[in-house]
C-alpha cells in the first residue's frame, strides 16, 4: 500500500514527543549550521540518523535519499571547481586542499541539517508542529489560516485522487492527446469542487458556532532527557573541538 | 419542541419549500422520508438557522428564530447539526481538534467534549489526522463534535449513507443511548430498517410539501414516497368475500374461511393456500410473491392487525371497482395528503 509521509508520522516511534521535539530540532538546526566544526556535524547527523531510523525505519532512508542526490552533484562540483594547490589529479581535472575542505564541511553540513530536518518530517504532523508555534506567541489568525488550508489540502488530495482513478478506469490516460485532455479536464473539476469545498465548510464552521478559535493539540511532552543529553552533548563538542 | 410555520425557501427560481408545517416533539425521534430533492435537507438546515426561510417561521422551545449574530449562536449551541458527509463537517485536521471547535468557539469549556471522545470510543484517536479515519470513524468524530456542545436537539442528514452494517448498528445504539439521556432527534434517511429502529415519528416529504404524518411506517407510503425498501418486495391483496374479486396479477391465491372458501369455488378460482392461510400468505409475501388473499369478511380486522406486523405491502379492496393500481393523492381532514385508493375510495391502509 501507498504511504504517506501523514502515515508515517503517525506511525512512527517517537522517543522524544510533545512541543519540546519542534523546538529541540529547530533549536538544534541552527545551531549545527553556525556551529562550523565538523565534530559537531558527524555527532549531529549520527545521533539524529539513529533518532529517524528508529522513528521510521527505512522510510528515513527513503526520505534522506532524494536530497542526497542533489547533495552528492553538488559536492563533485565544489570538489573540482574550487581553485588552490592541487592535491590530486586525474586527466585534466583537479582537486585542490582548500576544495576537499570545503566539500566535507558542505556534505557533513548539510547531512547533519538533513538528519535533523528529516527527524522532524517523520514524526510530527502540521497541526503538531503549529501547536508548538502557537505557544511560541505566533499569532492565532497564521495558526487558524494554515491549520485550514491544511485541512483543505487534505481534501483536495482525495478528491484529486478520487477523480484519477475515475479517469484512469475509463481510459483516461490511453494516449498523450487523451492524457492532456484528461488532466485539463480534471483541473477544472477540481477547482469547481475546491468552490464548493468551501462554501461546505464555511457552513461547518457556522453551524458549530465559529468565532475565529482554531484549537490547537496539546501532545505531552516526552524525551525530555534525550534531548538534553543530546543538545549538552553537540555543545560539549563544539566547545572542546 | 422544534416548529416550522408555512416555511417557503427557493434556490434562485427554484422553489425547494413550499409552505411546510414541521413539527419536532422534544425527547422524541423524528423521521424525515422523502425522495433525493424533497427537500429535507434544506428544511433541517433552517431547524439550525445554518438558512434563512424567504417566508415562514422557525420556533425553537417556543422562541421564534432571529437570524442576528447574538441569536444564532445560542440557536447553535442548542441545535446540532450532523451533515450527511462527514468529510463537508470535519474542520480540523486531527481527530481532538475537530471535536473540541465548537465548544472552544461558542466559549464553552471541553467536558462534554471528553465525555464525547469516551462515549463514542474515540480515546486514543485524538491526535490522529482525520483524513486517516474510516467512514465509520469520521461519523464517530462528527457526532462526537456534535455532543461536545452538548445540544438538545441534534439534527441527522442521512447519517447513515455509506455505512455497512457495524457503522449503522453503531449508530442506531448511540441515537437510542443519547435518546434515553433526553435529546431530540430529527433525522433525515432513505433507509428504512435505519427508520424502522429509531424513529418514533415519521414525517414524509415531497415537492417541499409535508405530504403525510404517521407514528409508525406505512409501507405502501414509504415506497410511494421513495424510501429504500429492502427486502419488502411482496403484496398481500385481501379482498373480503362478499364483494367482486378483482383481476389482477398474483402469484398465489388463498381463501380463509368457509365463506371465502365457498365464494372462491363459485368464482372458479384454483385456490393454492386452503390451510394454515393466513401464515402461509404471509409467508409467500415476504418472499417477494403477490398473493390475493380472499377471506371472510368477519376476519378482515384479525388479518389486517396480523399482516401489518411484517414486512410486506398491505392493501384491502373492499370496493372493486378500482383497480389495484389506480391510486392517486387524496386530502385528509388535517390538509395533509393522504394516498387513497380510486374513485370508490378503497383505501390502502
Amino acid at each position: 500500500m501507498h504511504e504517506t509521509v501523514e502515515h508515517i508520522q503517525l506511525n512512527s516511534k517517537k522517543i522524544i514527543d510533545g512541543d519540546i521535539k519542534v523546538y529541540f530540532c529547530l533549536i538544534l538546526l541552527l545551531f549545527v549550521v553556525i556551529s562550523g566544526k565538523i565534530g559537531v556535524y558527524v555527532l549531529a547527523f549520527a545521533s539524529f540518523s539513529c533518532l529517524s531510523f528508529y522513528a521510521a525505519g527505512r522510510y528515513y532512508i527513503k526520505i534522506i535519499k532524494i536530497p542526497i542526490y542533489f547533495l552528492v552533484s553538488g559536492v563533485i562540483v565544489i570538489l573540482f571547481f574550487i581553485p588552490g594547490k592541487t592535491v590530486y589529479q586525474l586527466y585534466f581535472l583537479k582537486i585542490s586542499g582548500e576544495g576537499v575542505n570545503i566539500a566535507l564541511n558542505t556534505a557533513l553540513r548539510a547531512l547533519a541539517s538533513l538528519s535533523i530536518m528529516s527527524f522532524m518530517i517523520l514524526t510530527t504532523t502540521i497541526p503538531e508542529m503549529f501547536s508548538a508555534f502557537k505557544k511560541l506567541k505566533l499569532p492565532n489568525f497564521a495558526v487558524e489560516m494554515s491549520l485550514l488550508v491544511y485541512r483543505v489540502i487534505q481534501i483536495l488530495l482525495d478528491e484529486a485522487a478520487r477523480l484519477e482513478r475515475s479517469a484512469s478506469s475509463r481510459l483516461g490516460y490511453a494516449s498523450r492527446k487523451v492524457f492532456v485532455n484528461t488532466t485539463a479536464l480534471l483541473s477544472y473539476s477540481l477547482f469547481l469542487k475546491s468552490l464548493k469545498r468551501s462554501e461546505k465548510l464555511d457552513r461547518a464552521m457556522d453551524a458549530r458556532c465559529y468565532s475565529g478559535v482554531m484549537p490547537i493539540l496539546d501532545v505531552k511532552n516526552t524525551g525530555i532527557y534525550y534531548a538534553l543529553a543530546i543538545a549538552v552533548l553537540l555543545v560539549a563538542l563544539w566547545w572542546f573541538l | 419542541m422544534i416548529e416550522t410555520r408555512d416555511l417557503w425557501f427557493s434556490y434562485g427560481d427554484r422553489e425547494v419549500l413550499k409552505g411546510v408545517n414541521f413539527k419536532a416533539n422534544r425527547g422524541k425521534v423524528t423521521i424525515l422520508l422523502g425522495r433525493n430533492g424533497a427537500g429535507k435537507t434544506t428544511l433541517l438546515m433552517h431547524l439550525n438557522g445554518l438558512l434563512k426561510p424567504a417566508r415562514g417561521e422557525v420556533w425553537i422551545d417556543g422562541i421564534k428564530v432571529k437570524y442576528d449574530r447574538k441569536s444564532l449562536l445560542e440557536i447553535r449551541k442548542k441545535v446540532g447539526f450532523v451533515f450527511q458527509n462527514p468529510d463537508d463537517q470535519i474542520i480540523a485536521p486531527t481527530v481532538w481538534q475537530d471535536v473540541v471547535f465548537g465548544p472552544k468557539n461558542a466559549e464553552m469549556s471541553d467536558k462534554f467534549a471528553k465525555k464525547a471522545i469516551k462515549y463514542l470510543e474515540l480515546e486514543g484517536y485524538e491526535n490522529r489526522l482525520c483524513n486517516s479515519l474510516s467512514g465509520g470513524e469520521k461519523r464517530r468524530v462528527v457526532i462526537a463534535g456534535i455532543l461536545a456542545m452538548n445540544p438538545d436537539y441534534i439534527i441527522m442528514d442521512e447519517p447513515t449513507a455509506g455505512l455497512d452494517g457495524f457503522g449503522l448498528r453503531s449508530v442506531v445504539e448511540i441515537i437510542e443511548e443519547l435518546k434515553e439521556g433526553g435529546k431530540t432527534f430529527v433525522i433525515s434517511t432513505h433507509d428504512l430498517d435505519f427508520a424502522k429502529a429509531v424513529g418514533e415519528r415519521f414525517v414524509y416529504m415531497d415537492c417541499g410539501k409535508i405530504v403525510h404524518e404517521s407514528d409508525r411506517i406505512d409501507l405502501t407510503i414509504a415506497n410511494r414516497y421513495g424510501l429504500r425498501m429492502g427486502n419488502v418486495r411482496g403484496r398481500l391483496v385481501v379482498v373480503p368475500h362478499n364483494v367482486e374479486i378483482p383481476e389482477i396479477d398474483t402469484d398465489f391465491i388463498a381463501a380463509m374461511g368457509i365463506k371465502a372458501k365457498e365464494r372462491a369455488f363459485k368464482e372458479g378460482l384454483d385456490v393454492d393456500i386452503v390451510d394454515a392461510v393466513l401464515e402461509r400468505s404471509i409467508l409467500r409475501a415476504v418472499e417477494g410473491h403477490t398473493v390475493l388473499l380472499i377471506c371472510s369478511a368477519e376476519m378482515m380486522s384479525v388479518v389486517e392487525r396480523e399482516a401489518k406486523k411484517f414486512p410486506i405491502f398491505f392493501e384491502v379492496l373492499d370496493k372493486v371497482s378500482c383497480g389495484v393500481s389506480s391510486n392517486k393523492i387524496g386530502r385528509d381532514d388535517k390538509g395533509v395528503e393522504a394516498i387513497k385508493h380510486g374513485a370508490s375510495g378503497a383505501c390502502i391502509h
